[in-house]
């Protein structure tokens, strides 16, 4: 991983690759190396769907190695959905197969002349880009299946779907899994429009001919690794909980606490819940001869997904995470496990965020364009998207779009994206992170509770008057902090509850990078990113304004708890001084 | 048939005897919630401990996070429950929010507003009926326990359970007692021994898979 490789799209003549060394970008891979080069190269105030803008592609630091739970791929851009810098993540194989290949990042630049469409194919003997209309609207699914048949099964695919290549705010770029399908997408902030405004269809990564990363003390790394699976599979959560239902083991407790979303945001709880919990869908999916234990990338030890086959035992998709569930199904009123399965898998061909799909239809439900609870009208509202229909078109670029076009007020989106699945006046500090994170409204940006062994910027008492400000800000710079290594974020809770186990990760990097790293080390790492974040949205021309919750989040009380958001503006504002 | 009342809800007894790999989609049921008799005005610890035989110890280190009517709690020994009570319990959670849920876990400030504040359940000791919902790996590894001895179900939700199942359960389903007359599975799948009692009292023992279809259900 000592290179970048960066394809000029606009060149004279075609598009035109090139190799150079990381350079000035040494030892940042992931989060922090896509956030680097879009911070360091791409000018704020640019079109994001212009030549200027830039399409970052990073592994995480230990991607390409033997560590467990290493295969995570972070996209960076400056985001067309939001305005602002944009890191998106996925897990998937590719990350394990770029890093494999040497290259710490793959950086699309300029724009193509024309409406082209290209494929670009890596392996070990260098880059080919060839153009190739054949692909145009093309779903992610037939797509991945063509590159299949072209170039054999030991491919690893980064592609977009119709919707990318309609440069929709809501388009996603899929990766490919385990098996070889387009299910693993960096969701959020039209990272996908991006990439079809470069002209790339798809990116063929095979890594044939090369071998594992090799770790400076191959015995340190080793031991650090084991330490590492053991403590992740002894822990309930990740040893447990996550492989026996997945992340949609939320949605009882959720719902149960009244954060639940319902229908647009109106409702802390949903009647049909456990018709669409975790357990009722890993029972489902057991039942149907599926699983409900599954790995999105070959290392992945938690394994928190499953496959998902429909009524008459085919494979519809993977298992939906808790997020989609939550955006297809309650949020729109929708208590149908298959519907919702089927919505997830219209999202991965056609190639758009889950969350934003979901939380857009949701606004056009409360719009009367569909009537909440229809889930067959949902489904055609999907296809709508897919199709590029006027109606489509509005749906395809996001909640905030929709909002408008269809004159609601009560739009659940900061910075235009759409909020996840957490009901902020309910867990008011997620809110915080909703609010202030640089990326929109995100429930990952403050996700990784490892905040209190770092003791990022001193020990916090969570009871302590401002402990929501304090503990947003440190969850958000452990958060940058994981992203960057290209763990899953879902390690957080083993290295919370057992210290031994945070210290392996840390042994790991050291003993792979021959490094002598400290958690203070860590801290700087995500504080560091976060300011490059920072500091583009400002020059993007951010302010304090756009760090807020949608008004109605203060003035409509949430049933059945009847609470409204009440962290202040100011509390608010102080969240970034550190 | 037989009811009792218990309030004003009418009950049958319901005895189900089935092969053991056909238990666990009867934690579903369990997840929508299931109805005890209980001592109220006692603590969540000493109802879940004393009344159902939970054991302490798997309180304290396996129910990670217990919500008494929708609001979090952090102290089961503190935190009482009323008639009328909705107790939902579940082992460790992921996320953030699963962090900020966890009983008096480091992230508790995060869901402020919604906490279970102790003076909320003060009510009159005596005789009531509690809801407990059981989530994920508790629902695996209470069900069992808390089925063999009984818990009160609504029939609503019982019919939908059953019509649910697909005929691999029935097949797996050996016995049945209705207020301890014999009756038949098939009946009961068809639903034609209900009389639309409010509650039903579901006891499901089992037996392990292959044993014929003369297997005495266990006393619960
Ligand atoms: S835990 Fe889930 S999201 Fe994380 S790497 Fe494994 S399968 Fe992928």
């Amino acid at each position: 991983m000592d290179k970048i490789l960066r394809i000029d799209m606009g060149a004279a003549g075609g598009p035109k690759a090139s190799e150079t060394p990381v350079g000035q970008y040494a030892g940042a891979a992931g989060r922090a190396l896509t956030s680097a080069i879009v911070a360091n190269e791409v000018d704020p105030l640019c079109h994001p769907l212009g030549a200027d803008n830039k399409l970052v592609i990073a592994p995480g630091m230990l991607g390409g190695t033997i560590a467990a739970m290493s295969g995570r791929i972070s996209v960076g851009c400056k985001s067309p959905l939001t305005g602002g810098i944009k890191e998106a993540n996925a897990g998937g194989q590719a990350a394990q197969v770029m890093a494999r290949l040497g290259y710490a990042a793959i950086v699309l630049e300029g724009k193509p002349k024309d409406d082209s469409l290209y494929k670009v194919v890596l392996n070990k003997d260098g880059v080919t880009i060839s153009q190739d209309n054949s692909l145009k609207m093309l779903g992610n699914y037939d797509l991945v299946d063509k590159m299949k048949s072209q170039h054999g099964d030991k491919i690893a695919c980064i592609s977009i779907g119709p919707a990318g290549e309609m440069k929709m705010c809501a388009a996603s770029v899929a990766f490919t899994d385990m098996e070889l399908r387009p299910t693993r997408h960096a969701g959020r902030g039209g990272v996908g429009a991006v990439m079809g405004a470069k002209g790339v269809k798809v990116i063929v990564l095979d890594d044939t001919g090369m071998s594992m990363r090799p770790a400076k003390d191959p015995e340190k790394f080793r031991d650090a690794n084991k330490a590492w699976v053991d403590g992740l599979k002894k822990h309930p959560v990740t040893g447990e909980g996550l492989p026996a239902y997945g992340t949609n083991v939320l949605t009882n407790v959720l719902n149960e606490a009244g954060a639940y979303p319902t229908k647009n945001f109106m409702f802390g709880r949903f009647d049909g819940c456990a018709k669409i919990s975790g357990e009722t869908q890993a029972a489902t999916e057991v039942e149907r001869g599926g699983s409900a234990t599954h790995g999105c990338h070959r290392g992945c030890v938690i394994q928190c997904s499953g496959i998902y086959l429909n009524k008459d035992g085919h494979y519809l998709t993977k298992q939906p995470e808790y997020e989609t569930v939550w955006a297809h199904g309650g949020n729109c009123g929708i208590d149908d496990l298959d519907a919702i399965a089927m919505l997830d898998r219209l999202d991965d061909d056609y190639g758009v965020d889950t969350i934003e799909m979901g939380a857009t239809i949701a606004v056009a439900m409360e719009a009367g364009v569909a009537k909440f609870g229809d889930a067959q009208a949902a489904i055609n509202l999907v296809h709508e998207v897919g199709k590029g229909t006027p109606l489509g078109r509005i749906l395809g670029n996001g909640a905030g779009m929709t909002g408008k076009a269809f004159g609601i007020e009560r739009v659940p989106v900061v910075k235009n994206q759409a909020m996840p699945a957490y009901d902020p006046r309910g867990v008011q500090g997620i809110g915080v992170t909703y609010a202030t994170t640089p990326m929109g409204a995100d429930h990952t940006a403050g996700y990784a509770v490892a905040a209190n062994i770092l003791k990022v910027g001193g020990f916090v008492d969570p009871l302590a008057s401002e402990g929501q400000i304090e503990l947003s800000r440190n969850l958000q710079i452990a958060t940058a902090a994981v992203d960057s290594t290209g763990m899953c974020l879902f390690v957080a809770f083993a290295v919370l509850d057992q210290p031994e186990t945070f210290q392996a990760l840390i042994d790991m990097i050291n003993a792979f990078y021959g490094l002598s790293l400290t958690a203070d080390d860590v801290v700087a790492l995500g504080k560091s990113v976060l300011k490059n974040e920072r500091e583009f949205n400002k020059k993007a021309g951010f302010t304090a304004a756009d760090d807020r919750l949608p008004a109605y989040f203060r003035k409509e009380l949430l049933p059945p708890h009847n609470v409204v958001f009440t962290v202040t503006d100011e509390q608010l504002d102080s969240l970034f001084n550190w | 048939m037989d009811t009792q009342n218990l309030g004003d809800r009418a009950q049958v007894k319901l005895d189900l005897t089935c092969d053991a790999q056909i238990l666990p989609p009867f934690f579903l049921l369990l997840q929508q919630g299931v109805r005890f008799e209980a001592r109220v005005g006692a603590t969540v610890e000493e109802f879940l401990c004393t009344q159902l035989g939970i054991e302490r110890r798997y309180l304290k280190e396996r129910i990670n996070t217990i919500f008494l009517d929708g609001k979090p709690v952090d102290d089961a020994e503190t935190a009482v429950i009323r008639d009328g009570s909705t107790l939902a319990l579940s082992a460790a959670l992921p996320g953030l929010v699963g962090a900020a849920f966890r009983k008096g876990g480091f992230y508790a400030r995060l869901r402020e507003g919604i906490s279970h504040a102790d003076e909320e359940s003060k009510g009159a000791a005596g005789r009531g009926l509690v809801t407990v919902k059981l989530y994920n790996l508790v629902a695996k590894e209470l069900g069992p326990q808390l089925l063999g001895t009984g818990v009160l179900v609504e029939t609503d939700d019982l019919e939908q359970f059953f019509a649910g199942r697909p005929d691999g359960f029935w097949s797996r389903c050996r016995h049945a007692a209705v207020d301890d007359r014999v009756s038949s599975v098939s009946d009961l799948r068809q639903g034609v021994w209900w009389q639309r009692p409010a509650l039903v009292r579901l006891t499901v023992s089992t037996v392990p898979a292959g044993e014929g279809p003369s297997a005495k259900p266990e006393s619960p």
